[in-house]
């Protein structure tokens, strides 16, 4: 059984609108305009047990929306979700005692207190035994490097070791599917770093299925062996991370330094120029060509040094989505 | 000047348009506030005439008591002491305009969008108990002028209030303190007259008849010392105003001492 | 028990984190005081009036109104806290924690939070009572069946609180909504009975103002036996059900604050 399904899901807000200003306020009185706004539209996708799948998209792409409708959080508004073979916005105990959403930019710590009154409260909500709650917090703890901080006020905390203290708190129950919502938003590398790390050793020891939106290109390449796409509420890719740079970025960058100037017109036949002075110069050119294109040049020009350039995640996903915004065609496959 | 009214004019627009946004929350404000008028329905019952008046005197003392006090509910003091508590104070000192004035501005300007709800209410108490009409008119500026000079009272005793925390982490659990005093010793829950003679006028030396028992007296032919009550009430204004300017301004010097 | 073990875990934090609140427990402590002496004032004022109270003496009388400030106690100490949080929650997200959490949202949301400064109401409400009891004579099973209507009663208005607090979802605030609703335990200091005919069809049927406070005092004073409680229960299993689904439709249109 997969441990998440998503099938057609969709969500539509209904916003009212209001004009600024005291006219505007009085139309927005007397009547209102409402504007449906579709957060995700018709998103597929299945999730395996013991997988991390990375959820890629711009600001207000349906990303949280959709994760929130697999938490049980929101309604859709059609379509259909299964987590763990449970309907998600029935809220029964049984799966919310086995799933965890943890939200980067929001708390639910007691502020005011030590982190273990947090997981005192969390342990009694999730019915653990304290013994159970002291041993699971410690073993957390320690896979999150916060052990000495337990004991600590939340508000003493810096971002990252509140992060850290949230996840600690939110993963107590051991969930076997886990949705994060931008866990780094915000961290130093380090502080990054290392909460990849525990995701990584979590899934490991428990198998638990990850679903991750993260701003950070670094997190997805680090952890997602499968990624989706989602832009303006619909999903544009699923699958494997190569993948998505070969369908996105079909060209590599070949760099040329020369010896002695050489003329534009003799680079032409290679690929396609993009930058030239006369002992330099940088082309575009198809993944499949770039041996052939690599020899002719070192057979046919005063080549003094030349590199292969792949472009990074973060150029690829910025490429996908201009390119969508353009109207092209999606490179849409499944893996 | 003519700049300055202009300015003036775009703050209570604003103020103004902010306020019909929360109309929901304005609309069950003053419903919070409605309830003497079963208090009302208690005493026109009539009974006993023990106090001298009839039934009649009762709603028309009600519905103005209760009428009038919908003038001085403002919220300066918790507005204050929450821009204060947490800077918000800061950025509204660095604009050339005073925040006072910014205050008072969005004080009228949650009069004037509660005002019309108000009179929603009163049209349906009207309709209910027609007798309240029945009033004399020309007790109408008395009521207008015990109403403003109320208003500013109850502003600028918030203002005080609100000052104070400045130094105290908590202040405005005084003017709940204020609002049980004002509506029971100032007449909106019960008519004062039931209380014995001497304490009766001993209490018109305080402020607090003057938001409630005299506004309705006014329209019930009870004992309303209207002049003196004027004059008295105008000096509890001057007197809470230059107070509250004080306060606040040594406030403010604190506050900057701090680092706001 | 679940509920019970987070209930007093909750208390337990949050009573921590208000013990630094002292003087303004002082200060609550007064205002509950003054209030409920107003409360007094106006019910001797009426009587000094000569105002027929529905055959109610100042010792029946006094019960009512003891009703209405150990309820002002439950609404501030217990329902407005509450209320405060709701909203606080819709408005900046935090809801979502609350329905990750595997137990009964709406148990969750209704007694998360609690404010020290109804425990002087209660205290008041428990004078005022005293003083009636000793004005009436009260016997034990009598002082228990006003304890049991008063707890019923407590739940009533607090369901009712919930359901009106679930403006939230729609409004910023709830909180004057809720405050309105106060209000009309400041009508229930007299009994319903006093307010003639019409009102008191009102306050039975519709805004059950007297099986909130009247029903109570009725049970101490034996003008009902213990039966009397169930029509207090027959509201509460009505309010209960209705609070649910008003919730359950809250949720289906709730977007989670954003980000």
């Amino acid at each position: 059984m997969p441990a998440v399904v998503a099938e057609n899901l969709t969500k539509v807000f209904v916003v009212s609108k209001k004009a600024p200003g005291l006219k505007g306020t009085l139309r927005h009185l007397l009547a209102r305009e409402y504007v449906h706004v579709e957060a995700v539209r018709g998103v597929s996708f299945t999730l395996h047990q013991g997988e991390i799948v990375g959820f890629l998209g711009p600001n207000g792409a349906g990303k949280t929306t959709t994760l929130k409708m697999l938490a049980g959080l929101l309604y859709p508004s059609a379509g259909r979700a299964e987590v763990l073979g449970f309907v998600p916005h029935e809220r029964k105990r049984a799966f919310l005692e086995r799933i965890a959403l943890v939200m980067g930019n929001k708390t639910q710590l007691v502020w005011d207190l030590a982190v273990w009154d947090s997981i005192v409260l969390q342990a009694a909500a999730f019915g653990l035994p304290d013994a159970l709650a002291r041993e699971r917090a410690t073993r957390l703890a320690r896979m999150l490097k916060i052990e000495a901080l337990l004991s600590r006020p939340v508000r003493k905390l810096s971002l990252g070791e509140r992060m850290k203290a949230e996840i600690l708190v939110g993963l107590l129950h051991f969930p076997q599917v886990l949705f994060l919502d931008e866990p780094t938003l915000g961290l130093d590398v380090t502080s990054q770093k290392a909460i990849r790390d525990f995701v990584r050793a979590y899934r490991d020891e428990t198998g638990a299925s990850v679903l991750l939106t993260s701003h950070y290109m670094a997190d997805i390449e680090a952890l997602a062996e499968r990624v989706l796409v989602i832009h303006e509420g619909r999903l544009v890719y699923d699958g494997g991370l190569s993948g998505l740079v070969t369908k996105a970025a079909p060209e590599k960058a070949l760099l040329l330094k020369f010896r002695e100037p050489v003329a534009k017109e003799r680079l032409e036949g290679l690929g396609k120029v993009v930058a030239w002075t006369p002992l330099e110069a940088r082309l575009l050119v198809l993944r499949e060509r770039v041996l052939e294109a690599v020899s002719r040049a070192l057979a046919t020009l005063p080549v003094r040094d030349l590199a292969v350039e792949e472009p990074g995640l973060e150029e690829v996903i910025r490429r996908l989505f201009a390119g969508l915004q353009n109207g092209v065609e999606s490179p849409r496959h499944e893996a | 000047m003519r700049h300055w009214f202009s300015r003036i004019g775009t703050y209570l627009q604003t103020h103004y348009a902010l306020q019909l946004e929360y109309r929901l929350e304005l609309f069950f404000w003053v419903l919070t506030q409605i309830w003497p008028l079963f208090w009302m329905a208690l005493w026109a019952k009539g009974g006993e005439p023990r106090l001298g008046f009839p039934p009649e005197a009762f709603l028309r003392y009600y519905f103005f008591a209760w009428l009038a006090a919908q003038f001085n509910t403002t919220w300066s003091a918790y507005l204050l002491a929450t821009m204060i508590l947490r800077g918000d104070l800061a950025p509204l000192l660095l604009r050339p305009f005073p925040v006072l004035l910014d205050l008072f501005t969005e004080h009228l300007g949650t009069l004037f969008a509660q005002l019309p709800l108000t009179l929603l209410v009163a049209a349906a108490v009207a309709a209910v108990v027609p007798e309240v009409l029945s009033a004399p008119l020309a007790a109408l500026p008395w009521f207008l002028f015990f109403a403003a000079m109320a208003f500013t009272f109850e502003f600028f005793l918030g203002v005080l209030v609100g000052s104070l925390s400045f130094w105290l982490e908590k202040s405005t659990g005084l003017m709940e303190l204020w609002h049980v005093l004002r509506v029971f010793l100032g007449g909106v829950a019960v008519p004062l007259l039931v209380l014995p003679r001497g304490v009766f006028e001993a209490l018109f030396w305080t402020p607090f008849p003057y938001f409630g028992y005299l506004p309705g007296a006014l329209f019930a032919g009870m004992p309303a010392p209207l002049g003196k009550g004027a004059l008295l009430l105008s000096l509890w204004t001057l007197l809470v105003m230059l107070l509250a300017l004080w306060v606040f301004r040594r406030g403010l010097r604190r506050f900057s001492a701090m680092g706001a | 028990m679940r509920y019970v073990r987070l209930l007093l875990r909750t208390f337990w934090v949050r009573a921590l984190a208000l013990f630094e609140y002292r003087l303004d427990f002082l200060l609550a402590l007064l205002v509950a005081f003054l209030e409920a002496g107003g409360r007094v004032f106006a019910l001797y004022g009426a009587l000094f009036a000569g105002l027929d109270l529905g055959g109610y003496g100042d010792g029946e009388a006094l019960f009512v109104l003891a009703s209405a400030t150990l309820l002002f106690g439950y609404h501030r100490g217990v329902v407005m806290p509450n209320v405060v949080a709701l909203s606080d929650r819709v408005r900046l997200g935090t809801l979502d924690f609350v329905l990750l959490k595997p137990l009964d949202a709406q148990v969750l949301l209704m007694f998360e939070r609690f404010e020290l400064s109804g425990l002087a109401d209660l205290l008041a409400g428990g004078l005022i009572a005293a003083v009636a009891a000793a004005r009436t004579g009260l016997g034990t099973l009598e002082l228990l069946l006003y304890l049991a209507g008063i707890f019923l009663a407590a739940l009533l208005y607090h369901l009712f609180a919930f359901g009106v607090s679930l403006v939230s979802f729609w409004s910023v605030y709830a909180q004057n909504a809720v405050a309105f609703l106060a209000g009309f335990l400041q009508v229930g200091s007299f009994p319903a009975r006093a307010y003639g005919p019409a009102l008191r069809l009102l306050f039975t049927w519709v805004l059950p103002l007297y099986w909130l406070t009247e029903r109570p005092a009725e049970l101490a004073l034996g003008r009902v036996g213990p039966a009397g409680l169930f029509g207090l229960f027959l509201w509460l299993l009505a309010a209960l059900a209705l609070s649910r689904g008003l919730f359950s439709y809250a949720l289906r249109g709730y977007s989670s604050a954003s980000s």
